[in-house]
């Protein structure tokens, strides 16, 4: 998906337009592009329609929620191909462990510092899951 | 299944009666028995050879066989006389029999003859018997010897009547003093339907009652009495007799009185008037849903609030309920108002407790809302501080303007952080899950996190530590929490080149964390809201270093749940030293 500069697509969803706008600058300013959702349903239609390199994903958010939006990407794995998730939260606390099993690759706890989201795209963050490892998850259910 | 034993003095009467029968009335052997519980007759009384005498006393006889003899018996006057040819019992069974030479006379007394005198009460219910056999003369008994016979007969009716009701009003009354002790010793229990519960088998045994119902009034005086223990089903008593029940126990309690109620009479109950309807339905209630023939309504109550009513039936004939039974109940009544007066202080206790749970859990939901809540405008706000660092060109004051920023972000990052936790560790809804945990490891992992301020400010740390892990009960991150801010703090408030003394050592009790500093101390006056919510210090040395006011209170408040003690010492100047202690784990 990642264009011939090296720069990467991302998809940010969050209902709070603040985190929104300062997540958006900050991606462009680190020399990537950015698509906007505001709740899950956003989200998934946007997925269902185009491919990214990384969702940076809010959890509390009204009809649709972060968690909901990963689930669907569980039951949809075509669509889940190549995606890093990256859940953006102030409640991650205890849930770091659920996340991870429901394929969630990175957390970034707010607030954060723009240096915290470098590191995340900079490689730190373990390669994904094939689309084909994704699939044998659901068919194990 | 024994009755009570009668009194020796009406043994002893029993005893003349039937000696008065064989000395003067000129029998060989007479006997006087008893009814017991276990439908026998059992012999109390015998006169007679000392041969009759060891092989009757104390002998039971089932009530049946008797009446099975009676059936058949020729009836003179009260008297029962079973000639030898009619007798069905074995004679096995008639514990002695004479050695008397049967003849052909018909006149002639037969060793096998029966002459007996039943005796009932009002009620019909056989309650003894006088047996007399073997007359000197050796001839059936004429007339006269009948008449004569028959003054004994009923002479010993009265005794033995008098006997046995003496020996059931004494049962009782032990009965009834076992339940109020039983009422005495549950008052301790915590709910009124628990103790109706516990006592109530002792309370109806006790005043052998078939039915037993324990009425409690509302304590705000509305209408939503409380009826307890129906013992025999589930009754339900209707709307309008808990009302009467209410108005009768108030009116009896204010004269320390208890009422009758039996079928045959609705009694003027301490004045309360009951028009000839209430009458008849309560007549009815008692008669057809109760099925009992009488009650005793006993009013319960403390000093001179009347609390409640019990009301306690009996089915059948004779059931009366006499004067010391009512006085008996009465302090039933005054034993069961204590226990009602600790159900209810209980109560409205346990009901502050579970309100005051149910304000910290609130308290804690709240904090916890805000403090994420602040998240968002937070990560705003450190974002763009981000993204305006990163543009070229910056003067010097924007710079210093961007970092004064950070630093105020960066402390409200802490208080948002420490709200969260104190939300966490205050909520009382939020369980511990303890296990053994190494403070050893703990102080290290500490100092490991807080090395650089300490080397920063020059401080000395002394470890005072024993060679062996010292461990606790309890939650690691928390008690992490607590060495840390305790660290922390005594970091904060010692001025460069002093000394942080931490030791961890095993106490008689638990394990005891001590952390000394030698800083600018606490005033006895701070020392007493230390652990108080965003207490600050009144020290203008403690004001200008900067804290959220929340690290002791989280201390605290960690300990508190671990079922641990802090204590603190200090001195204004010359240092402060907190000291915890936690259970000690293996």
């Amino acid at each position: 998906v990642s264009s011939a500069d090296g720069s990467l697509r991302f998809l940010v969803v969050d209902d709070n337009e603040d985190i929104r706008d300062v997540l958006v600058r900050m991606v462009e300013r680190l020399g990537h592009t950015a698509s906007v959702a505001a709740d899950g349903v956003e989200a998934v239609e946007i997925l269902a329609e185009h491919r990214f390199d990384f969702m940076l994903l809010d959890l509390t958010m009204p009809r649709m929620t972060g968690d909901e939006v990963v689930r669907w990407l569980r039951a949809h794995p075509d669509r889940g191909e190549g995606l890093r998730v990256v859940v953006v939260s102030a409640w991650v606390g205890e849930q770091r462990g659920h996340l991870q099993e429901l394929g969630v690759h990175a957390v970034l706890p707010k607030p954060f510092r723009a240096q915290q989201l470098r590191d995340l795209i900079g490689g730190t963050l373990p390669v994904p899951p094939s689309a084909d490892g994704a699939a044998r998850q659901v068919r194990k259910r | 299944v024994n009755q009570p034993d009668i009194e020796a003095v009406f043994v002893d009467a029993l005893q003349n009666i039937a000696e008065g029968v064989t000395e003067l009335l000129g029998f060989e052997v007479a006997a006087i028995s008893i009814a017991r519980d276990d439908h026998t007759l059992e012999m109390v009384a015998v006169a007679g050879s000392p041969a009759a005498r060891d092989q009757l006393l104390g002998r039971r006889t089932p009530i049946a066989d008797i009446e099975r003899e009676l059936v058949t018996a020729e009836e003179w006057g009260d008297l029962r006389f079973v000639p030898h040819e009619r007798m069905s019992i074995e004679v096995d069974d008639l514990g002695w029999v004479s050695d008397l030479e049967p003849t052909d006379d018909p006149d002639a007394w037969h060793p096998l003859d029966l002459l007996l005198a039943p005796i009932h009460d009002e009620h019909h219910r056989f309650r003894g018997l006088l047996s007399v056999d073997l007359p000197h003369d050796g001839r059936r008994p004429d007339a006269a010897q009948r008449e004569q016979l028959q003054r004994y007969a009923r002479q010993t009716r009265r005794s033995v009547l008098t006997a046995v009701e003496r020996a059931e009003l004494a049962e009782r009354v032990r009965l009834a003093d076992a339940a109020r002790k039983i009422v005495r010793e549950v008052s301790s229990e915590l709910s009124i339907g628990r103790i109706v519960e516990l006592c109530q088998p002792a309370i109806t045994t006790g005043f052998s009652a078939v039915g037993m119902w324990l009425q409690t009034f509302d304590a705000t005086g509305g209408g939503a009495d409380a009826v307890y223990g129906a013992t025999e089903g589930d009754i339900l008593v209707p709307d309008e007799f808990k009302v009467l029940g209410r108005e009768a126990a108030h009116l009896l309690w204010s004269r320390q009185e208890v009422a009758v109620i039996t079928l045959a009479s609705v009694p003027d109950i301490a004045g309360l008037v009951l028009d000839e309807d209430q009458v008849r339905r309560l007549h009815d209630f008692m008669a057809e849903t109760l099925e009992a023939s009488s009650m005793l309504f006993v009013p319960i109550g403390a000093g001179p609030e009347c609390l409640g009513s019990v009301a306690l039936t009996r089915r059948g004939p004779g059931t009366d309920w006499n004067a010391l039974e009512g006085r008996t109940a009465l302090e039933l009544g005054h034993d069961l108002g204590r226990a009602l007066v600790n159900a209810r202080t209980f109560e409205r206790e346990r009901q502050l407790l579970d309100e005051l749970r149910e304000l910290a859990g609130y308290k804690s939901r709240l904090i916890a809302t805000i403090a994420h809540e602040l998240k968002n405008p937070l990560t705003s706000l450190l974002g763009h501080l981000d993204l305006v660092e990163l543009e070229p060109d910056l003067t010097s004051s924007v710079t210093e303007s961007t970092q004064a920023m950070g630093r105020a972000v960066d402390r409200m990052r802490s208080i948002v952080d420490d709200l969260l936790l104190l939300s966490q560790v205050a909520d009382p809804n939020a369980a511990l899950d303890p296990v053994p945990v190494d403070l050893t490891a703990v102080v290290d992992e500490v100092l490991d996190l807080l090395g650089v301020t300490a080397d920063q400010k020059s401080l000395t740390i002394v470890l005072d530590v024993p060679a062996t892990p010292v461990s606790a009960w309890g939650e690691t991150h928390e008690l992490f929490q607590v060495c840390a801010n305790l660290i922390s703090n005594a970091m904060r408030y010692t001025p460069g080149g002093g000394t942080i003394t931490i030791a961890l050592a095993p106490i008689a009790d638990g394990v005891e964390i001590v952390v000394a500093d030698t800083g600018i101390g606490i005033s006895a006056t701070d020392q007493q809201r230390l652990f108080d919510e965003f207490f600050r210090s009144t020290n203008p040395a403690a004001l200008s270093t900067p804290g959220t006011g929340l690290g002791l209170s989280i201390v605290h408040r960690i300990v508190e749940r671990h079922h641990g003690r802090i204590a603190v010492e200090s001195e204004l100047g010359s240092g402060t030293t907190f000291t915890v202690t936690l259970p000690a784990a293996p």
